[in-house]
């Protein structure tokens, strides 16, 4: 299954496209406040009109008035009672739970497994789109450098979450943070081995004193890396 | 559903399968005696199995709107339940319009600024404003204050406490003058006894305090706000492992935001400064405020 990922992001002035195939595994980078959350939340409001959405959230930043005041925007304006029928019938297409440890989250993602089984024999309504906000701040903790449990943990959710995209034509779309890195230069948190398990990597900036985003691409399957695009949302 | 999603051990399964019952539905009519007959096990384990099987048929056959995992929440009730949350004042009308209303519940506030400009006052303002009854539009609730650096002065917390009760009877005059005159029952004792304080000494209490908070409130369950004064003074000295600093910051902040999303309180913490040399300039900077990515932070200053 083919996405186009400007139906997803509609709204952002991206000037060009990313084609998400049914089973990626995408994860986005930035600094603080450089965007990730207000992305996922304008991804998440326009993909729920036809489909389900899961939202992991680990550090309470999910805010249904933004997801709100999104699909305020773009519905024509009508009567309130047609608006308020239209964003019931879509954010109740958004469920989110709160996630605090690793254990909780491989807890939540084997629950999902279970559902999304259930879910491919019957029609109607189907899970589309996993978030999972954001994982830096599940793995930190246990990523100790004495031991090697915090990677054996990162990797296995890593792999459960690409697993999961693949056999059940789920969209996955992480949440990274950026660490310093050498001579001052941020580079993306959790290292090397979680570097090759995305299928592909956003990075996301912002500039200081504007309302506009960069995204630039660090790693697709199938498009060039190092292409850029500016957004306002 | 069928068996084999079971969560029960592999034996009962293979017995089950081997004796012919392969879905939910089949096990839905019998009795426990009969089914440790058939699969020669002994009654409670049968029964253990039918609980599990019907609780498993419960939440499948519920409807699409029940949440997918267990816990989760639609946006729709999230959006309906933000409403009616309750915000703490803070006694100052600016500094509440710039917190959208107040500090708000479910949500960890940071608070930071340079040294005496009044992080410690608006923390026990804060832990004052909270025991505002829900007449006069508070949340009538209960504080605690880990207090890190010794700063917590029970005089100043009595003066703020018989400030607030004297604003709260002035309101009442103002607003209720057509009402019979009630006076207001408390006294600043009583909003002193209503504050649990905490002082800490070294990092390793303050992380044996956050852990011991979870039982703390399940026994306490009036407690709306925590004021942590200040969350970072043990960690800037004498910590030799910078990995360890930041994993075990990481993992107080993720306790701390559990706590206020499980028991529905407000988390402020108030948090120093410190000077950033970036490109050539020095920028005030909250301190080791790349670890704890929170929800909303709040720089005081002149």
């Amino acid at each position: 299954m083919e996405w186009n990922c400007w139906k997803m992001l509609k709204g952002i002035n991206m000037s060009f496209l990313l084609e998400f195939k049914g089973l990626i595994c995408c994860s986005e980078m930035g600094p603080s406040s450089s965007g990730k959350t207000q992305v996922c939340l304008r991804t998440a409001s326009n993909v729920a009109r036809n489909h389900m959405v899961l939202y992991l959230d680990t550090g309470n930043s999910f805010s249904p008035q933004r997801i709100a005041y999104f699909l305020g925007k773009t519905i024509s304006p009508s009567s309130a009672q047609a608006k308020n029928q239209f964003l019931q019938k879509v954010m109740s297409n958004i469920s989110c739970h709160s996630v605090f440890d690793i254990f909780a989250m491989f807890d939540v993602l084997h629950q999902l497994e279970s559902y999304l089984r259930c879910q491919d024999g019957r029609g109607g309504c189907q899970m589309r789109l996993l978030i999972v906000d954001s994982i830096s701040s599940l793995i930190s903790p246990v990523l100790g450098s004495s031991s090697t449990l915090g990677r054996a943990l990162m990797t296995s959710a890593g792999y459960l979450l690409k697993k999961l995209a693949h056999q059940h034509n789920l969209a996955v779309l992480i949440i990274n943070h950026t660490v310093g890195g050498e001579g001052g230069s941020s580079k993306p948190a959790l290292g090397d081995s979680w570097k090759c398990i995305p299928h592909s990597r956003l990075f996301l900036s912002c500039d200081r004193g504007s309302n506009t985003y960069n995204v630039s691409i660090l790693r697709h399957p199938s498009m060039a890396s190092g292409k850029a695009a500016r957004f306002v949302i | 559903m069928e068996i084999w999603r079971l969560p029960i051990s592999a034996s009962q399964r293979g017995k089950l399968i081997s004796a012919g019952y392969t879905s939910l539905s089949s096990l839905s009519s019998i009795s426990s005696s009969d089914l440790a007959r058939e699969l020669k096990v002994s009654e409670s384990e049968a029964m253990n199995i039918l609980k599990v099987a019907s609780h498993s048929r419960g939440s499948e056959t519920s409807n699409a709107s029940c949440s997918i995992v267990e816990g989760a929440q639609s946006a729709w009730d999230m959006l309906h339940d933000e409403e009616s949350l309750m915000h703490i004042t803070t006694s100052s009308a600016d500094l509440d319009n710039i917190l959208g209303g107040g500090i708000h519940c479910k949500e960890v506030t940071e608070i930071g600024g340079v040294p005496g400009i009044g992080k410690t006052q608006l923390g026990i303002q804060v832990a004052v404003n909270v025991q505002i009854p829900n007449d006069f539009g508070g949340l009538g609730g209960k504080a605690i204050y880990i207090d890190t650096e010794g700063s917590f002065m029970v005089e100043r917390a009595f003066q703020i406490a018989e400030a607030c009760i004297e604003d709260m009877s002035e309101y009442n005059r103002f607003l209720r003058k057509d009402f019979q005159e009630c006076k207001i029952k408390m006294l600043p004792q009583d909003i002193l006894e209503n504050i649990f304080y905490f002082r800490i000494c070294s990092y390793t209490e303050q992380i044996a305090l956050i852990n011991y908070l979870d039982k703390f409130l399940s026994e306490h369950k009036d407690v709306k706000v925590i004021v942590v004064d200040s969350v970072t003074f043990h960690f800037r000295q004498d910590f030799d492992d910078m990995a360890l600093r930041t994993r075990v910051l990481s993992g107080m902040a993720l306790k701390l935001m559990n706590l206020a999303k499980r028991f529905s309180l407000a988390v402020v913490l108030l948090n120093q400064v410190t000077t950033k040399h970036t490109e050539a300039s020095f920028q005030l900077a909250l301190a080791l405020v790349t670890v704890l990515d929170l929800c909303s932070v709040t720089m005081l200053s002149r």
